[in-house]
């Protein structure tokens, strides 16, 4: 990016060890957005120099603190670049960084303050296991945050600068999901879902979450809730 | 004074041993005042019931069961809980201070290494403060 550019989409994407699959996406996600910033979450690979070099922004952290809050830092980087829209997606290529236009669009007509990519749209291509996660994972949200979604798990999301303002993301984990939609019905945000198509590769299946992490996620979940 | 049964000079030590130790603490200057006078309390209570056992009878009446070592048992089991309940606190506090520092820090170090994003909004020279990285 260049100085003196203005800023006003930016594109947020954690990482941890993602050195493999991470540069498509980034390359994709620059032809929608004005900056990407990737946030290294203390990768032992290449992450940080693969990011720079598809031409990210690389916040790196110096300890490993999850998903959650690397999404957290480069939220707050991304309001540090003075982003007026922020879109958050997977490192792995399962989103495709050419739907950020469908899932910003509602935010810059007006119309939501937080926009939900919601993956249950086709759930033929969806593998079983992570149908029944999310179906679980819904109604847990559901439960301990009183919000109704379609897909509560999804990592691909947009905001507004003001709701990245308001959120506050205290979640380390895939817990942050949750956490984030409870913390938008609680401000009374206008909430969109849409839409997204999203690709599962081994590689994808691999880096995502098992279901040890997930029964971890579920019990976050509930401790996340009573903060 | 009875003779002191095996467990009672066993519990004897170790209520002594703690509040020794807590008051070389406390001398040193390693526990805040209010808290060594909490655990000494503590302690101190252990041991005088450990070596006069009728107290806790009196103590089981007032909470309405039967035996000495019940409301011992019951009352030790609540302390605990709220000590691990305190510990967890503990922990979780300091988990989100270790997060938000990393957060902090990443970014410091990411506009230290970078040019100014645009005129009107320059590199800065400080960590950003903690009210622009921790929303309300």
């Amino acid at each position: 990016m260049e100085k003196g550019l203005s800023v006003k989409k930016v594109a947020v994407i954690p990482a941890y060890n993602e050195a493999e699959a991470l540069v498509p996406v980034v390359e994709e996600a620059r032809r929608h957005v004005d900056a990407v910033i990737v946030v290294d979450d203390c990768s032992s690979d290449e992450t940080s120099e693969a990011a720079r070099q598809a031409g990210a922004e690389v916040v790196r952290h110096p300890l490993q603190r999850g998903a959650g809050r690397a999404t957290a830092t480069g939220i707050q980087a991304a309001l540090r670049l003075g982003a007026e829209f922020i879109v958050t997606l997977d490192a792995d290529g399962q989103h495709l960084a050419e739907e950020i236009p469908i899932l910003l669009a509602p935010l810059e007509d007006g119309r939501a303050d937080l926009t939900l990519g919601c993956r249950l749209v086709d759930r033929a291509s969806m593998p079983l296991i992570r149908r029944l996660g999310n179906s679980f994972a819904n109604y847990w949200t559901w439960l301990f945050f009183g919000i109704k979604v379609s897909d509560s798990q999804s990592g691909y999301r947009g905001m507004t600068r003001e709701t990245a303002q308001k959120l506050p993301l205290q979640a380390r984990g895939y817990e942050f999901c949750s956490e984030a939609l409870g913390e938008a019905s609680r401000l009374k945000l206008r909430l969109v879902e849409v839409p997204i198509t999203v690709i599962y590769t081994e590689y994808s299946m691999k880096k995502g979450q098992s279901v040890g992490t997930s029964i971890k996620t579920l019990a976050k979940i509930g401790r996340a809730s009573l903060r | 004074m009875s003779k002191l049964l095996t467990i009672q000079a066993l519990f004897a030590l170790c209520f002594g041993g703690l509040l020794a130790r807590l008051s070389l603490q406390a001398i040193r200057g390693k526990v805040p005042r209010n808290r060594a006078i909490i655990w000494a309390g503590m302690w101190s209570l252990g041991l005088i019931l450990v070596m006069n056992p009728n107290l806790s009878f009196h103590l089981a009446r007032w909470l309405g069961v039967t035996r000495g070592t019940d409301a011992v048992t019951y009352v030790a089991i609540a302390f605990l809980s709220v000590m691990i309940f305190r510990a967890f606190q503990l922990i979780d506090d300091q988990d989100r201070e270790l997060s938000r520092l990393t957060t902090e820090l990443a970014i410091y170090q990411w506009e230290s290494t970078r040019p100014p994003a645009s005129p009107d909004r320059p590199r800065s020279e400080s960590p950003p403060s903690p009210s622009e990285l921790s929303p309300p």
